[in-house]
């Protein structure tokens, strides 16, 4: 029945990350482990809320009806009792969602002693980055372009709108560091499974770390309006072992 | 508000509905009869049903009338006195009056339905000149696609290369 309507009244096919996906995406970072959490932590609140408005709504529903209650009290316009009771419950409630969302924030932020630092800067619309840690044989600094993969070039299941033809190709269990940077306009390097978020300001280096626990393919969009071609440069982050990070590193030379 | 101005200056400016169904009514001469709760019960009892046909005058007398009663203790009203203070502070008529007379349902969901029906017209003729679909959209590419997924080791946990994966993964078709 979904799917027929899906069909019915979708204006683009889905196909990636996963179809009618609507939780998060497996988590490939601490980062990501630790926003996943919150949200759940955050959700128990929502319930609460959610019971306690449903509640006060729907028994004020029932039972000042038309039929049960045909003149309204309409002089009743002051409680001090209950606007404290409403006032200062939310007050705690926020209180209990503030803290461990400042937490995880502080966490995020800090950028501790990284091992490697990949420069990212972000085009309209394509990314290009430098590895500054590793030269070649000329002695430059490795670096490339990525663009996303065209349809007419997807072969054995690619994805579409998602796949690039240089993928960022970085080790597991290592602390990276990513500055980035805008080369024309805003965009924003993204990539929802390490918990990467991070706004790429032209004339300005933001940075942000990150640490993932397992090989795998990760991948992001911009996350911010760049222009016309803004959904179509994706970022595709291959996270390797260290041995084969290394030869990948010998092969860009 | 031109109907306030024709009001004699002693009358307090509050603008219930029943001043304003009194609008049309030229100079009017008010005399504050004063009433007992007791006297009062038969004028007042079912005062919704007699309302609208009252002269304007009257319905400021009952205003009035009322006005006075609830300067003392409410809780010696009447229900029909309650009803009656209610009715003529809140009830449906001057501007509160139903814009739609009764019975019309029938046209506003026939209307609703027509616009509901213009719009989905109107999306379907879009979607008809539309592209189609890409051609990764074929039951052949998305199998393909489930594999090279499990192949890059995505979504280890709860999706497709997940252990003991029961979905369908990438195949929607
Ligand atoms: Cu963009």
């Amino acid at each position: 029945m979904l799917e027929l309507l899906s069909r019915l009244f979708s204006p683009v096919y889905c196909d990636a990350p996963e179809p009618w996906q609507i939780g998060f995406q497996d988590a490939g970072s601490p980062i990501a482990e630790g926003i996943q959490n919150l949200h759940n932590e955050i959700f128990f609140y929502l319930i609460v809320i959610f019971v306690g408005v449903g509640w006060v709504l729907g028994s004020v529903v029932v039972n000042y009806s038309q039929d049960k209650s045909p003149i309204v009290y309409k002089y009743a316009n002051h409680g001090t009792l209950i606007e404290l009771v409403w006032t200062i419950t939310p007050a705690f409630i926020l209180i209990a969602i503030a803290f461990p969302s400042f937490k995880l924030l502080y966490l995020m932020d800090e950028v501790i002693s990284p091992s490697m630092t990949i420069k990212v800067v972000g085009h309209q619309w394509y990314w290009s980055y430098e590895y500054s840690d590793f030269v070649n044989d000329d002695g430059e600094s490795i670096e490339f372009d990525s663009y996303m993969l065209p349809e007419s070039d997807l072969e054995d299941g690619q994805l579409r709108l998602l796949d690039v033809d240089n993928r960022v190709v970085v080790p597991v269990d290592t602390h990276i560091r990513f500055v980035v940077t805008g080369a024309d306009v805003l965009h924003d390097f993204a990539c929802p499974s390490l918990g990467l978020k991070i706004d790429c300001c032209p004339g300005r280096l933001n940075q942000t770390s990150v640490f993932i626990k397992r090989e795998g393919v990760f991948y992001g969009q911009c996350s911010e309006l760049c222009g016309v071609y803004h959904g179509f440069m994706p970022i595709a982050i291959e996270a390797v072992s260290m041995e084969k990070y290394l030869s990948w590193l010998d092969s860009q030379g | 508000m031109s109907i306030l101005r024709s009001l004699p200056r002693t009358l307090p400016r509050v603008a219930t509905p029943a001043i304003r169904s009194y609008a049309s009514a030229a100079s009017p001469s008010i005399s504050v009869t004063s009433t007992r709760s007791n006297a009062s019960a038969p004028a007042l009892a079912n005062i919704e049903a007699s309302w609208k046909s009252l002269p304007a005058e009257e319905q400021f007398e009952v205003y009035q009338q009322l006005e006075e009663l609830q300067k003392r203790d409410w809780k010696e009203l009447s229900v029909d006195e309650k009803k009656a203070a209610y009715f003529v502070a809140f009830g449906p008529h001057g501007p509160r009056a139903p814009t739609m007379p009764e019975g019309n349902t029938q046209k506003v969901f026939l209307y609703t339905a027509a616009a509901v029906a213009a719009a989905f017209g109107l999306f379907t003729f879009a979607r008809s000149r539309a592209k189609g679909p890409a051609p990764t959209v074929t039951r052949e590419y998305q199998e393909q696609m489930t594999e090279y997924m499990r192949s890059q080791n995505q979504n280890p946990i709860s999706g497709v290369s997940s252990e003991g994966y029961k979905g369908k993964g990438m195949v929607t078709l």
